[in-house]
């Protein structure tokens, strides 16, 4: 391993190999954070130019992509409460209340320090624990994963807010955009209403875009000419942050182990953790619960330290089993393979120089994704400043154009738009969009290992919770689920009997909160 | 900030309790449709989500219809206003413009189309400006900066390959 | 035989006369000199080949065999090729590499442009309804995968199977059934007794229920006799995962698991067509085992239907040139996507294709898995 090691750091530590790092950290963190094109995009987009370089800088180049995207993609979802990947939906719950309270750049910050904890834990994990994790990985059959999706869906309870009622239909509604199509489990197609563009389904990336970009950026239409908010970062920010920070270090190691744990499930992904992630921060947050939502900073930390880790823990499977467990993944496998290169574990016989450099070059981004980051923080903050009469079709047209450069199909275009307007007057009637957005990610992952869980449970003539119960990790989600809603419910109710005393003195409660909120400013 | 545009929406002052009902019947209307569109499959797996998530619609649109109904629990809603903050005018033109960019982006061209959305929707914007003849050219100006970026940043840098309009 | 060798040997006196000539002009100017030895594999319907090893030096002599239409038409501007997949995907990455190996072949550059949506569905579509028909506008098609959606579900499919004009298939992608390393299954028969003593007992991973894997398990049920359990599965990895993780006790999955999953699974059985010098010659096809099952997927080049003729000879005769290229044959085979063993030209591709059709058809009537 060593060897290996050491034959990787000659490859990543060389002058070339830095250029390639600063050119695919600022490309992936660019790309990353423009609205439409996710994580996967921007590794897809930039494959071309890697066929042309050696398979060693290629590597790093697609490597310090794909992390560079994942934190790229958090900045709009603080700035404009516009998630660039769909990694970053749960920070837009806390970073965009923080920005509109003036705190932009601290919350920006905040999310590049936590994701550079997160990366790394991620990228550790991933060098030194890769076969371990990717046999786990292995034990993750139909019945886990769809008591995993179950708890997953069940933190709507405590991602929605008040209404927990709203939340369940906000969820159901996202659960039924994953029904159109054809069915994997059946072969036949449903609610296509013989519209070929219905037979692959609706597209997550473009649905997702539409409840947050779209209907977010359309709901500041209502403010007039202004900005999005003020900008009034604290003196001396930077040291601010960290210390602040440094009384979440249990929180960051914690939701960083997390995210990368859940990013080395195949098919789970960066937005499943972040959300895990996001309902954690609030579990473990005792004392400032009441926050989130608000503009915790937990909330942001949490997530984004999970969703950064998702990077390291999703290329276990690749080269842990030889099996993409995500569509970054899968573009990764293809440009290993072009390079005559088969992923898996024979790599670290055959090729462990590629290897190592593989793996050495998720880490060396971190660094260099700090530069960048504290290069830019400070102009790329000075867009909730902008006054909105320009800002307003600058975010819609930057939708519109990635989401067709997403996959150069204008069908997700209309999705895009039609989800985008709908999903404005739902939220104005109290459907939480993150609620949405968490049945949008996990329908079909409930819907495909149910159906899964019972064809497997007939070949072994079992009945279907028998085979539930005869599977150890299936139990421990179950538990988790019965725990992540119970929890979920009770802050539910201790909100609400919070508020039940202050209903009486409704005038002056609502008297309190604005002199709340300015004081925090 | 609701306190201080309560005033000028008086008309559109559709309380919570009642935007919940609608919400409900909606929710009704949908899952009927739901379900009688999934009656018709050959193999009941096929339909057995949506069917699912249309019982569990009507469940939760009879509670919410008979929460708001009840006066007893519904008055809580009195006091929001859902829909009181939207300038409807403003909204529907930036709405109405979005799906027209969508329409135009297919049929005359994305830059083409994105071009008069920028100008539209930034002087509908800026229709409280003081000056309009200047908040007008500078919204040209703008419209022509931010078009230029957008080919400039998908069709030059990241090379994606966007579909001719009629012009570019 | 006789006759295979006197055709031969006509097309070879054809073949050195034309070339001869080509010689003159600037088509055939490169290397001609090799042009014999695989001109006598020339005609698409007698793959008698074995020559092709030294297939570098073939340029010249190819082009002029094929006709006189070869030299009318050569693509002025550059040319768009649709991928209706993801960048990176399978079907992408064997697309860029036969476009790697035909580009030094034609004066213009190939443009890749990937059009996902509704399983390659939109991509076809818009490359048949609106792709120029002047030979500048090609695309990848995967049967079965352009022609499952129209079988399961007619009426939301624009095209018709004839909307495509085949130009040639560069990669044939048979089925293979895996089980994992330390299966107890050592051959394909000890599985089918197991399969026969317990109906519906063993289950089998596949990528979609309607997908080529589902069709190859319909057919496998079909020609033995035996009930196995299909467990769908969202693509080929997570079907492994499956197998590996002991979800189901075998899978039906393309060829590149062979030597990506090498020394974790196994493979029992490939659905190949009888070929005298196969790939991957150490798994037993089920011909060979005594079961009449044959299920080939393919890496076809087509173009729109309305699609200029000389441009289709023209892209036929690149395409031969490539696909007999001993470099980028061992680039496919280095992605899992074998080539095929002859040349595979227009003819033969689209009635390559309507035969799955029909069997295709055959299938999902027997089993009566038509979409609603």
């Amino acid at each position: 391993m060593w060897e290996g090691m050491l034959e990787g750091m000659r490859g990543v530590l060389t002058l070339e190999s830095l250029w390639v790092l600063l050119a695919g950290t600022a490309a992936g963190a660019a790309i990353g954070a423009l609205p439409g094109l996710s994580a996967v995009s921007a590794v897809a987009l930039l494959l071309p130019f890697t066929f042309g370089m050696e398979p060693a800088h290629g590597l790093i180049m697609l490597a310090s992509v794909y992390t560079s995207a994942q934190y790229g993609g958090s900045i709009p979802a603080i700035l404009i409460n516009t998630p660039g990947t769909s990694g970053a939906a749960a920070t837009t719950i806390d970073g965009y209340p923080m920005t509109l309270k003036g705190e932009a750049q601290e919350a920006l910050y905040l999310q590049l320090f936590a994701g550079v904890v997160g990366g790394t834990i991620g990228a550790l994990i991933l060098i030194f624990f890769t076969p371990t994790l990717a046999a786990w990985s292995l034990l993750m059959g139909p019945a886990e994963y769809f008591w995993l999706a179950v708890a997953g869906l069940a933190m709507v309870a405590s991602l929605a807010g008040k209404d927990i009622l709203k939340g369940l239909i906000g969820a159901g509604l996202g659960v039924f955009l994953t029904v159109p199509g054809q069915d994997l489990i059946t072969g036949r197609t449903r609610f296509t209403f013989d519209y070929h563009h219905l037979i692959g389904g609706i597209e997550i990336v473009p649905a997702l875009l539409g409840f947050f970009a779209v209907a977010s950026v359309i709901g500041l239409v209502e403010r007039g000419d202004e900005s999005v908010a003020p900008l009034t970062p604290r003196p001396g920010v930077i040291r601010y942050v960290l210390k602040r920070m440094g009384r979440m270090k249990a929180l960051l190691a914690y939701t960083g182990v997390l995210g990368t744990l859940v990013g080395a499930i195949p098919g789970a992904g960066a937005s499943v953790s972040a959300f895990v992630a996001y309902s954690e921060s609030k579990r473990v947050s005792k004392k400032n619960r009441s926050q989130f939502g608000k503009g915790a900073w937990e909330g942001v930390a949490g997530p984004e330290s999970a969703n950064n880790g998702v990077v390291g823990g999703s290329i276990v499977p690749l080269l842990g089993l030889g099996l993409p467990g995500s569509g970054s993944a899968a573009v990764m496998f293809g440009a290993l393979t072009v390079h005559g290169i088969i992923p898996g574990p024979r790599m670290f016989e055959d090729r462990a120089d590629i290897a190592y450099t593989f793996m050495l070059g998720v880490l060396a981004t971190i660094p260099i994704m700090l530069v960048v980051g504290l290069l830019t923080v400070r102009w790329s903050s000075l867009v909730v400043r902008a006054p909105l009469r320009y800002m307003v079709p600058v975010i819609l047209s930057l939708a519109v154009m990635g989401t067709y450069s997403f996959r150069q199909n204008t069908f997700d275009v209309g999705v895009l738009i039609a989800v985008g307007l709908i999903g404005y007057l739902l939220a104005k009637v109290g459907i939480p969009p993150i609620a949405t957005a968490l049945g949008l990610v996990l329908g079909t992952l409930i819907e495909h290992n149910l159906q899964r869980s019972v064809i497997v449970a007939g070949t072994r003539d079992m009945g279907l919770w028998q085979f539930f119960f005869s599977r150890p990790i299936a139990i421990g989600f179950i538990i988790v689920a019965a725990f992540v809603l119970l929890s979920g419910i009770r802050q539910v109710i201790r909100e609400h009997s919070d508020e039940d005393k202050s209903d009486a003195e409704d005038e002056e409660e609502r008297g309190a909160e604005a002199s709340s909120e300015r004081s925090q400013e | 900030m609701s306190e201080q545009r309560q005033g000028q929406g008086e008309r559109n002052n559709v309380s919570m309790r009642y935007a919940n009902i609608g919400l409900g019947v909606l929710l009704w209307v949908f899952s009927a449709w739901v379900i009688q569109h999934s009656l018709g499959f050959s193999d009941p797996r096929t339909g057995q989500l949506p069917v699912t998530l249309a019982i569990f619609f009507i469940i939760a649109g009879a509670i919410l219809i008979v929460l708001n109904a009840i006066p007893k629990t519904g008055r809580r809603m009195e006091n929001t206003k859902p829909f009181a903050e939207i300038p409807w005018l403003r909204w529907i033109a930036v709405a109405g413009l979005l799906a027209l960019f969508g329409i135009g982006a297919v049929t005359i061209g994305f830059y083409e189309s994105a071009f008069v959305f920028l100008l539209a929707v930034s002087l509908v914007m800026s229709a409280d400006q003081e000056n309009r003849l200047r908040a007008a050219g500078a919204c040209l100006l703008f419209a022509v900066l931010a078009d230029v970026g957008l080919w400039l940043g998908f069709s030059v840098l990241l090379g994606i390959p966007i579909p001719d309009g009629i012009l570019i | 035989m006789l006759r295979r060798h006197s055709l031969s040997w006509m097309a070879l006196l054809v073949a050195m006369t034309l070339a001869l000539a080509a010689c003159g002009g600037d088509e055939g100017a490169e290397d001609a000199s090799d042009g014999g030895d695989d001109d006598s594999a020339e005609a698409d319907e007698e793959p008698a080949n074995e020559g092709e090893d030294d297939a570098e030096g073939d340029g010249g002599g190819d082009d002029s065999a094929e006709g006189d239409t070869a030299g009318d038409w050569e693509p002025s501007s550059n040319v768009t090729v649709t991928v209706p997949f993801n960048p990176g995907g399978g079907a992408d990455t064997s697309q860029r590499t036969w476009n790697e190996y035909a580009e030094p072949l034609i004066p213009v550059s190939l443009n890749v442009e990937n059009r996902e949506g509704a399983g390659g569905v939109t991509g076809w579509t818009q490359m048949i309804n609106e792709g120029s028909t002047d030979g500048h506008h090609i695309a990848i098609a995967t049967p079965p995968f352009n022609v499952l959606p129209k079988v399961m579900d007619p009426e939301a499919v624009p095209y018709e199977h004839e909307d495509f004009t085949y130009i040639c298939i560069y990669g044939v992608v048979p089925g293979v059934l895996y089980v994992p390393e330390d299966s107890e299954y050592e051959e394909l028969d000890d599985f089918i007794t197991a399969a026969e003593d317990n109906p519906g007992g063993l289950s089998v991973a596949v990528a979609g229920q309607a997908g080529a894997e589902a069709l190859l398990t319909y057919m496998l049920m079909n020609e033995t006799g035996v009930e196995v359990t299909m467990v769908p599965f969202d693509g080929g990895s997570e079907s492994v995962a499956a197998l590996r993780g002991g979800t189901t006790d075998a899978m039906f999955a393309s060829t590149n698991f062979i030597e990506e999953q090498e020394g974790e699974i196994r493979p029992l059985a490939i659905a190949r067509a009888s070929d005298e010098d196969p790939e991957y010659p150490d798994v037993p096809s089920f011909n060979e085992l005594g079961y009449d099952i044959v299920q080939e997927r393919y890496r076809a080049l087509a173009g729109p239907p309305e699609i200029d003729e000389a441009a289709v000879q023209y892209w036929a005769d690149i395409c031969q040139q490539v696909v007999e290229n001993e470099e980028f044959r061992q680039a496919m085979r280095d992605t899992g996507n074998p080539p095929p063993g002859s040349f595979i030209g227009p003819d033969e591709s689209t009635e390559r294709v309507m035969d799955m059709v029909s069997d295709i058809e055959t299938v999902v009537e027997e089993f009566d898995i038509q979409g609603d």
